[in-house]
């Protein structure tokens, strides 16, 4: 036909997964979910015949500066998988749920973290994919900004962090066409608020506290692979 | 599909496309989310229509209990496939030519999607929202013609999202919708870029079906594709080159079909469908004839140069010497 060419995809993706002490019993679903992620990922693309040429997962583990201090942020680099299957397994499973003092916690912190990836260039079409699990509202962004390890380069107000996600007219941190913010959490203050106002955006609202149901969980990866 | 000659059928010569081709493939058997339609009629004035529609996965993922778990993105393009058959069945309907069919078929797909989501509504246990969530979301490209006295045929060209309206005659290729994206690009460099759907028909949210009417002479080939079809090759010459290399070589109208079927799962990474109407051919080998010439020069012209050279640049520069020509009916986008 006159030419070899395949469209070839990167996808990169971070989770960013609320480690407080209220996710006790969600936690363990949720990592199982982000274990199985690759492998449930990549067989529905290899049902869709669409081949993901490069996957790397980071993640992100967030709990409250105030009350955690030093175990209020986990931040991994990106796992290039399948080749960092094993570390990233050691990784997902060394995460614990506890701490977290009062309910909202320092989500918008670690969503910060991860719109500031160091993203691929690489593929003809990429896919930057933001997946947050949560069953607690956020404080404002930067209601820790008193604790001694309080991220210097943090944004500044909710405005700012709008900024760094960017929008089509203002590109932020991540390509605008490749960028996707998928959100398990309840429908309360933080979350709700990026859903009003951020492109690109799909809200899974869980009710605090219930479990991930498996329809739930297929819901997602349906989701993501159906954005790539 | 099987390919119809309706010339054959013993309709008036002209009247009625000569040939229609259908060609559609399913990623996962029985999970497809592309969705075609297509009727000519001399009882309904000689008027007919082509249609694609490629319900949108990631907007539509949610399952629909009610609908044997289907998701919103198949529901809503073989939905509308059907009410755009109604549409132009209905003795009170039909496609008037009159600049306000879009209109009228927009208010019909708003009213029966928004009655389908309360009659469905009841989905999973989550809730979902953003801006990248729709119910029952779709795209459309939809070509209804009519031939006129003089020898020309009649179309409008109504479309939303990124399922496109082509033309191809003897001078080649031209794109007549404008793919509603939500940044600037051209076909070329939304083979890269995959940029976000600005617009889509869905249960939900306000949207608009674009219409663009145009007279063409014949021979020419109406053609309504989904993305699947021309959004993973290389460049946009090699659409036009896909349909003219399978036609070639082709000796009949069903294994024309069933090399399109073939190229595209080759080179496709979704869902796809593709409905072309054939005006001023009279058979299928005068088809295969008549195009033969501009097979060969768009071969020499485009083709061979990208093969001999793939470099980025070789082909950002083919593009824009093709660009004016597959932009031609389109001002717009020719600037």
């Amino acid at each position: 036909m006159g030419s070899n060419f395949k469209a070839t995809y990167h996808v990169d993706l971070v989770f960013v997964i609320d480690a407080t002490g209220s996710m006790t019993d969600l936690l363990d679903l949720v990592k199982t979910n982000a274990l199985n992620f690759y492998p449930d990922l990549m067989r529905v693309m290899e049902e869709k015949k669409k081949i993901i040429d490069a996957l790397r997962i980071k993640v992100v583990a967030f709990r409250d500066y105030v009350e955690d201090r030093e175990d209020a942020m986990l931040r991994t680099n990106f796992f290039n998988l399948p080749a960092d299957d094993m570390i990233f397994r050691e990784t997902v499973n060394s995460i614990e749920a506890f701490g977290g003092g009062d309910e909202p916690e320092d989500g918008l912190e670690a969503l910060a973290f991860a719109i500031r990836s160091k993203w691929s260039d690489g593929g003809v079409r990429r896919r930057q994919i933001i997946v947050v699990w949560s069953d607690a509202s956020t404080h404002p962004i930067g209601y820790a900004r008193g604790a001694y390890n309080y991220p210097k380069t943090m944004a500044e107000s909710f405005d700012e962090l709008t900024k760094w996600w960017g929008d089509k007219k203002d590109g932020g941190y991540m390509e605008d066409n490749a960028k996707r913010l998928i959100m398990y959490t309840p429908d309360v203050p933080g979350w709700s608020d990026i859903t009003k106002t951020w492109n690109n955006v799909i809200h899974f609202m869980s009710e605090a506290g219930r479990g991930l149901e498996e329809a739930d969980y297929h819901q997602i990866i349906n989701a993501i692979a159906n954005s790539i | 599909m099987a390919a119809m000659n309706y010339a054959q059928q013993g309709q008036p010569v002209n009247a009625l496309p000569d040939l229609v081709i259908c060609a559609s493939k399913e990623r996962i058997k029985g999970a497809g989310e592309d969705a075609f339609s297509f009727q000519f009629s001399v009882n309904k004035t000689n008027t007919g229509y082509i249609a694609v529609f490629d319900g949108c996965g990631g907007m539509g993922a949610q399952k629909y209990q009610k609908a044997k778990n289907f998701s919103g993105a198949r529901l809503a393009s073989n939905i509308a496939a059907d009410i755009v058959d109604r549409f132009y069945a209905s003795p009170k309907d039909g496609f008037r030519f009159d600049g306000k069919d879009a209109e009228r078929l927009e208010q019909k797909l708003k009213s029966v999607l928004q009655t389908v989501k309360q009659e469905i509504g009841e989905h999973s246990s989550l809730a979902i929202g953003g801006d990248l969530f729709r119910e029952l979301p779709t795209t459309a490209s939809i070509i209804a013609s009519k031939p006129g006295l003089d020898g020309s045929v009649f179309c409008e060209y109504i479309w939303a999202g990124d399922s496109r309206g082509y033309m191809l005659n003897l001078d080649g290729i031209c794109q007549i919708t404008e793919d509603d994206l939500e940044t600037e690009e051209d076909a070329y460099s939304n083979l890269q870029s995959d940029a976000r759907l600005s617009n889509v028909v869905n249960a939900d949210k306000a949207f608009t079906l674009h219409e663009k009417a145009i007279k063409l002479g014949q021979p020419v080939m109406l053609i309504t594709a989904t993305d699947g079809c021309f959004g993973y090759l290389r460049t946009p010459m090699h659409f036009q080159h896909l349909l003219l290399n399978t036609l070639m070589r082709s000796t009949t109208e069903k294994a024309w079909e069933q090399n399109l079927i073939n190229e595209l799962d080759k080179t496709a990474g979704d869902d796809c469908a593709l409905v072309i109407a054939i005006y001023g051919c009279g058979s299928f080998e005068e088809c295969k004839r008549m195009f033969m010439k501009l097979y060969g020069m768009h071969n020499t012209k485009y083709i061979k140069p990208l093969a001999n050279d793939d470099s980025e640049e070789n082909a950002a520069a083919l593009w824009q010497k093709f660009k004016p020509m597959y932009y031609r009916e389109n001002v717009e986008k020719r600037r």
